[in-house]
């Protein structure tokens, strides 16, 4: 599944509990309702943590 | 001199100089500046040498706003609310002389100049250290939005303890303690004091004479004397543009959230990692109001598993994964030890934060306060928009990530805020009559010998500390009140 932030999914404080019942690493026995909101074009907040949308596209290998 | 007026009235057939009313930093710092220049001063203090519920009843509000413990956050005795604070100092920054706040009354009418000739004695009464200064924590931010705070730490000066032998010794000062103001009155014209009435706690009662009075008894105070003093001024002393009470300021306290740094090594050597406050670069920009955030450690810091489980985060954020693992990755992130960010932020003046008078009455026959605390929809805005940036802020720094509170991210949601115990603003100082109580030299308006020490002054309050520039308020009032003649508006 690609999730751009552009998508639905994602719109303003919206949640991605749809979304991340299908994700492979979940749980499925420990659904979490994942709230994501959108703070401009740079930055998200994911269940709260203020991350760089650069940095969750970011396809680097581990360092 | 020191004179307990339960069991003595004398001092009542003289007329001082200056009659300060409240012995705490702001009382103490300027009857001992006006007695170094030669002025007889009545140092008059409400309560004992020594805590006394008696006296300390007598602060007892209602509040029916934003909680608040009123007279729990004041000690009322020799020496004030010095015999608890915690000793923080931070002075005010020029900018906060130069800012209208959004909630339509004015800033302040005077300039930081005002106060700087004042910095150096008034670091020397706290016994702050001089040699460190008020010196940045560690770096900015990257980005410039937020700036190291500056704070600095007294011992905590206790005004009682250090002044307290000083005072009793003093040719020009006579403290009476147990001496409650009550009443004051005007002269027939009503345009300035002509005395002031005291009670002891026994039922006796006298009449005060000076050229001068101040009042000194903290912000709740300050303003309940004003109002319950209306049996000449119907509004109370000072009330005549109904700013008497108005525009009570906090810094709230709001906990923001987690955070987690990348590298171990702490930037600051106290027991915080970072004291981060807002820039005048982003308080321009972005409209937030000043705040400091401290970053605190916590104890279980040292959890087994903890750093191994930083890393994971870290490693997750720069890894490969598609955005779906990473999100999931992070919405089930729990981190052992963890510190915390809280905040002490600015609360912007407005008219509908007040303290006004109830119908019940305290052991002295005054009716008592009653608090209702409120911020506005622009506070609660600024607060979220500063949590924001300052998160962003910390990711683009490399230090680190936040987590936020929901409530910091859902407008719908209730900010649940903790007072710092800082009262200010209810007596404001304005340029005009119609903005505030008192004049640029903390005179009230409309009543020539008048005056206002402390904390209620404050046409704002920033986001600092309030006792440093306290103490620089009342140097500078009792450089004032030495020189000049009773003044006319």
């Amino acid at each position: 599944m690609d999730i751009k932030f552009s998508r639905r999914s994602l719109i303003k404080f919206g949640t991605l509990s749809a979304v991340a019942s299908s994700l492979p690493l979940l749980n499925l026995s420990n659904k979490k309702e994942v709230k994501i909101k959108e703070l401009d074009e740079n930055f998200v907040a994911v269940n709260g943590w203020v991350l760089d949308k650069n940095e969750l596209n970011n396809k680097k290998a581990h360092s | 001199m020191i004179i307990d007026f339960n069991t003595s009235e004398s001092g009542v057939d003289k007329v001082y100089d200056v009659c300060v009313c409240g012995s705490g930093p702001a009382g103490i710092t300027l009857a001992l500046k006006l007695a170094e220049k030669g002025k007889t001063v009545a140092l008059l203090e409400g309560g004992g040498e020594n805590y006394s519920q008696e006296s300390q009843d007598i602060y007892s509000a209602k509040s029916i706003g934003l909680k608040a413990w009123v007279n729990l956050m004041r000690q009322r005795f020799f020496g004030g609310t010095s015999n608890h604070w915690l000793g923080r100092c931070r002075p005010f920054d020029k900018s906060d002389f130069e800012y209208a706040p959004p909630t339509g009354v004015p800033g302040w009418p005077i300039g930081i100049d005002e106060l700087d000739p004042f910095v150096d004695e008034a670091m020397t009464i706290l016994d702050l250290d001089k040699e460190k200064g008020f010196t940045p924590f560690h770096a900015n931010s990257k980005d410039g939005n937020f700036t190291a705070d500056i704070g600095l730490f007294s011992a905590p000066t206790r005004f009682k303890s250090k002044y307290g032998k000083i005072i009793s010794e003093s040719k020009n000062i006579e403290l009476f303690v147990n001496a409650n103001l009550v009443d004051i009155k005007l002269t027939d014209s009503e345009n300035s004091v002509s005395e002031i009435e005291i009670k002891n706690f026994k039922g006796g009662s006298a009449k005060f004479k000076a050229s001068k009075y101040v009042l000194a008894m903290g912000a709740v105070e300050n303003a309940r004397l004003l109002l319950n003093s209306d049996s000449q001024a119907q509004a109370g002393i000072g009330n005549h543009s109904d700013y008497v009470g108005r525009c009570f300021m906090e810094h709230p306290h709001l906990s923001l959230g987690e955070y987690v740094k990348k590298n171990n090594e702490s930037l600051s050597d106290t027991h915080y990692d970072f004291e981060f406050y807002t820039s005048d670069q982003i308080v321009k920009n972005e409209g937030v109001n000043k705040a400091n955030f401290t970053f605190q450690k916590i104890a279980e810091i040292t959890s087994y598993g903890r750093t191994a489980k930083i890393k994971s985060f870290f490693k997750a954020l720069s890894c490969d994964w598609g955005i779906e693992e990473k999100v999931q990755f992070i919405s089930h992130f729990k981190c052992p030890g963890t510190g915390y960010i809280w905040t002490q932020s600015e609360q912007y003046p407005n008219k509908e934060s007040r303290v006004f008078l109830g119908e019940e009455k305290d052991s002295l026959g005054l009716r008592k306060a009653v608090l209702d605390w409120r911020v506005t929809d622009k506070d609660l805005a600024a607060y979220r928009k500063s949590a924001v940036e300052l998160a962003k802020s910390f990711s683009n720094s490399d230090l680190g990530k936040i987590k936020l509170e929901e409530y910091m991210l859902d407008e719908s949601l209730e900010i649940p805020f903790v007072q710092h115990a800082h009262h200010m603003g209810t007596t404001r100082m304005a340029a005009k009559p119609e903005d505030g109580v008192v004049n640029q030299n903390c005179k009230v308006f409309g009543t020539d010998n008048l005056y206002i020490a402390g904390s209620s002054i404050f046409s704002t309050g920033g986001a600092c500390n309030p006792t440093f520039a306290i103490v620089q308020f009342s140097l500078r009032l009792a450089e004032h009140l030495a020189q000049s003649e009773p003044e006319l508006d």
